[in-house]
């Protein structure tokens, strides 16, 4: 039982964390190459709630899980970020028909120290940008119990941003290196993809300007025990100059899983705010 | 009393004259309206926050949201030599009221863009 946990805990965490998503026109679950300004502070707070299950012939369970991911930006300069990402469990439950229900208290999980660096950026009009920005940091096993690996496990990847009037494109990949050994020894591959559009206003207003962006992202994970999962995930923001409050739904394309249990659906809500 | 008499004829002049101006004519308010009022005819808020002697204008490029012109704007509001700052992000055009007497320079404006992340096309300094 303990073992599930950690496995569906960690892979959670792992969908709502790497990369430091805390800037806006910026997608819910995916990267995106801008950054806060010098000595800008972005804080940003999810909570998730996943429901998840494994059916095979000797267990059959159900898995519910709530966790919350607090994300501190910081900017060192314009091309330099810093980021922070504390992952909180704060409920999990599994039930098992055999063996009964097993639930656990808040616990924190592993800290991700992460930063980008911007190689590039054209800035081709008012509302209009292309940027390209290298994503390294660590992973570090700071968890407690189940809600911990047991390696410092090294990040890098890049990730690409388009911004063309009303319209955004982001693409992102990240490789886990798990120098830890074992089950525990499987590296990670996440991919995004996202689109978002500026549903409204048509033209920024002059002051206080807000905007209601969509989005819809392909969010994809690989591990090298050769587990795929694909989600597909519209989602909705709230931008105001300070503020963003933001709400996700995450939903299974496909799902090739020998090693941990399937996730029926992720609902996220959020909100970032900047300093 | 030489001046009083002057000043009352003066006065009944101008009187009679604003009345005609503004008095209520049977084509209605759309006449009125192209005459100018005293409102009007004084500065607006805007001239007044943003004074054209030590208001500087910066184009910038590559503000994607709103999330964008907090950025610039605690870049530039930080500043000593800055009295206020406004961001249009549809036009990326900032303007920035000077501190009379030891404003800001063009330097400092230039990276303090710069400091925000974004690309500063053009710069209007005050004559």
């Amino acid at each position: 039982m303990m073992r599930l946990g950690r496995v569906l805990v960690l892979s959670v965490l792992v969908l709502t964390g790497v990369g430091g998503r805390a800037y806006a026109q910026a997608p819910i679950n995916s990267n995106v190459a801008l950054q806060p300004s010098k000595d800008g502070l972005i804080i940003r707070q999810q909570f998730r709630y996943t429901k998840g299950e494994q059916s095979r012939s000797t267990t059959n369970l159900d898995i519910e899980l709530a966790s919350t991911d607090t994300t501190l930006v910081y900017g060192v300069s314009d091309k330099l970020t810093l980021i922070l990402d504390t992952p909180l469990v704060l409920s999990r439950r599994i039930e098992n028909r055999t063996t009964g229900r097993d639930d656990t208290d808040s616990e924190f999980a592993d800290l991700r120290f992460l930063s980008k660096i911007r190689l590039f950026r054209n800035d081709f009009g008012p509302n209009d940008t292309t940027r390209f920005d290298l994503i390294g940091g660590l992973e570090i096993p700071t968890g407690r119990d189940e809600f911990r690996s047991d390696s410092i496990d090294p990040i890098l990847g890049g990730v690409f941003t388009h911004v063309e009037g009303r319209h955004a494109f982001d693409a992102d990949a990240t490789w886990k290196f798990n120098t830890g050994s074992g089950d525990r020894g499987t590296d990670l591959l996440k991919y995004d993809l996202a689109y978002l559009y500026r549903l409204s206003p048509e033209t920024y207003a002059s002051m206080r300007p807000t905007a209601i962006f969509g989005s819809v992202e392909l969010n994809g994970f690989y591990e090298t025990n050769n587990d795929n999962e694909l989600f597909v995930s519209p989602g909705i923001q709230y931008v105001m100059t300070r503020w963003i409050i933001e709400a996700t739904v995450q939903i299974p394309v496909w799902q090739d899983l020998n090693h941990r249990v399937e996730r029926d659906f992720i609902v996220g809500i959020g909100f970032r705010v900047q300093f | 009393m030489k001046s009083y008499s002057l000043l009352v004829p003066t006065t009944v002049a101008t009187l009679l004259a604003a009345g005609c101006q503004t008095a209520p004519s049977s084509t209605g308010d759309a006449q009125m309206s192209s005459v100018p009022t005293p409102q009007a005819q004084l500065p607006s808020p805007e001239t007044i926050a943003f004074p054209a002697d030590r208001t500087a204008t910066l184009w910038v490029k590559g503000l994607a949201c709103p999330y964008c012109v907090h950025n610039i704007d605690r870049q530039l509001a930080a500043m000593e030599g800055v009295e206020r700052v406004h961001v249009d992000l549809q036009t990326g055009k900032v303007r920035v009221a000077l501190v009379a007497g030891h404003p800001a320079t063009r330097q400092q404006l230039v990276k303090a863009i710069g400091d925000s992340g974004f690309t500063l096309d053009r710069i209007e300094m005050p004559r």
